[in-house]
């Protein structure tokens, strides 16, 4: 009787270790195959929305050809204003799908980390810059995957257009005149290897209120607008442009809006992208 | 009595089924021709713990920021938040097996360079440098920096 017992308890056990086995396994395999699923269902959206997004191309596409033709029966001028129109369209439509844009192909950006973010984001293609980087060690830093240092660099391919940001790492260095003195130094280094590029000296672009308040390497807006005249001043100096791209981020107190950085200092892609269209305007 | 042996015969054989599907469990997860970038990177940037989630990165950026030639790789998949903050997940699909080397070598330069970046800049975030989860599987190079590192075997191990 005893050992019945003990062996229905065996039983049982070894039925519910079973089951528990079992349900874990089922549980697995749905997971993969839900996982499975999930990604099936991603790509069949996806090829559903090219498909859409192809049509109305096409359907736009030939709207604007029949707008076009009608118009060309009423007057030229509208026909040529409607095809400025389209032709602006497809520019843009075609910087969007590349992600990058193609306006800034014969151009550089150099900087620090705040620059760097324009590549990071896949806006703009020509990139030297690194995280840390000020007026003295881009004369040592190097970009990602360089082992050469940022100024190393310059010279090495001819572009139309240098775009130089920096001053943020250096807020709290305690002589002005050596920030000046120094950027003043890259501004003659890049005449000498590129004769016969443009260089556009940006102003800094403003940090959040927090992150004022906070004052990282003495950064607070306050230093950044004593820093962005001393700007202003070396590009007058230098007989080089200055881009004001502060101004288009400044809020109603002069503080760069919570929203557009993701720590209040860094831009997201977002703002990246107002960034470079506010240079696009001012070339 | 023929109950009695039904039983006992069942008794042995529930082991055996116990141990059979344990070991059908455990093939699973070490066939890595299941694995694909795609797989792995979606379930790392869906399961991991971020106090920011990475956004994805152009292919082209990972193979710049790498210093990787195209022609090595199949597949990559890059996610970072931004250039201030460490967070980062590489995968790259490597089409020909000897050229594995290279890729882990571009990933440990990579590691070098943004701890050589970060150390004067946020040293706050050189401890997630330092413990930075780099694995090899087939011919798929991993890289992921973050601080839920702890949990990135768990998750490649469950694909």
């Amino acid at each position: 009787m005893r050992s019945r017992k003990i062996e229905l308890f065996i039983f049982i056990a070894a039925l519910t270790v079973l089951l528990f086995f079992a349900v874990s396994a089922l549980k697995k395999t749905g997971a993969q195959e839900q996982d499975k699923t999930t990604s099936l269902t991603t790509q069949v959206i996806t090829t559903i929305k090219e498909t859409i997004s192809s049509t109305a191309v096409q359907t736009t596409a030939t709207t604007t050809q029949k707008q076009e033709t009608t118009t060309a029966e009423k007057t030229t001028e509208e026909t040529e204003e409607t095809e400025e129109y389209y032709t602006e369209k497809e520019t843009k439509k075609k910087s969007k799908k590349s992600g990058a844009y193609d306006c800034f192909e014969d151009c550089v950006f150099i900087g620090n980390s705040r620059t760097l973010d324009l590549k990071e984001y896949g806006l703009v293609k020509n990139v030297y810059a690194s995280v840390g980087v000020n007026v003295s060690t881009v004369y040592t830093k190097c970009t990602p995957g360089s082992s050469r240092p940022i100024m190393d660099e310059i010279g090495r391919k001819h572009f139309d257009k240098y775009f130089l940001q920096f001053g943020e790492n250096e807020c709290g260095w305690p002589s002005e005149s050596t920030f000046v003195a120094k950027y003043k130094k890259i501004i003659d280094d890049i005449k000498k290897k590129d004769p016969r590029a443009d260089i556009y000296l940006q102003s800094m672009i403003p940090i959040s209120k927090a992150a004022s308040d906070k004052a990282e390497f003495d950064c607070t807006n306050e230093r950044i607008d004593t820093f962005n005249s001393l700007i202003k001043q070396l590009a007058k100096d230098e007989g080089v442009y200055y881009i004001d791209v502060a101004s288009s981020f400044k809020d109603r107190k002069g503080n760069l809006p919570d929203d557009a950085a993701y720590d209040g200092v860094h831009l997201n892609k977002k703002s990246c992208e107002k960034w470079l269209d506010v240079i696009e305007e001012k070339i | 009595m023929m109950v009695k042996k039904m039983k006992k015969t069942i008794c042995l054989l529930i082991p055996i089924f116990i141990i059979l599907l344990l070991c059908s469990c455990g093939e699973k997860n070490t066939d890595s021709s299941l694995l694909t970038v795609d797989l792995i990177s979606d379930a790392l940037i869906s399961k991991l713990n971020f106090e920011i989630t990475p956004e994805e990165i152009d292919s082209a950026v990972a193979l710049s920021d790498y210093a990787i030639d195209e022609l090595l790789v199949s597949e990559v998949r890059y996610f970072r938040v931004g250039s201030a903050v460490a967070d980062e997940i590489a995968v790259f699909n490597v089409k020909n097996a000897d050229d594995i080397p290279s890729i882990e070598n571009a990933v440990s330069e990579r590691i070098k360079y943004l701890k050589e970046g970060f150390s004067d800049y946020k040293p706050s975030e050189v401890p997630k440098i330092e413990n930075a989860y780099t694995k090899t599987i087939g011919n798929i190079v991993i890289l992921c920096i973050c601080d839920d590192i702890s949990s990135v075997d768990g998750i490649i191990s469950s694909l």
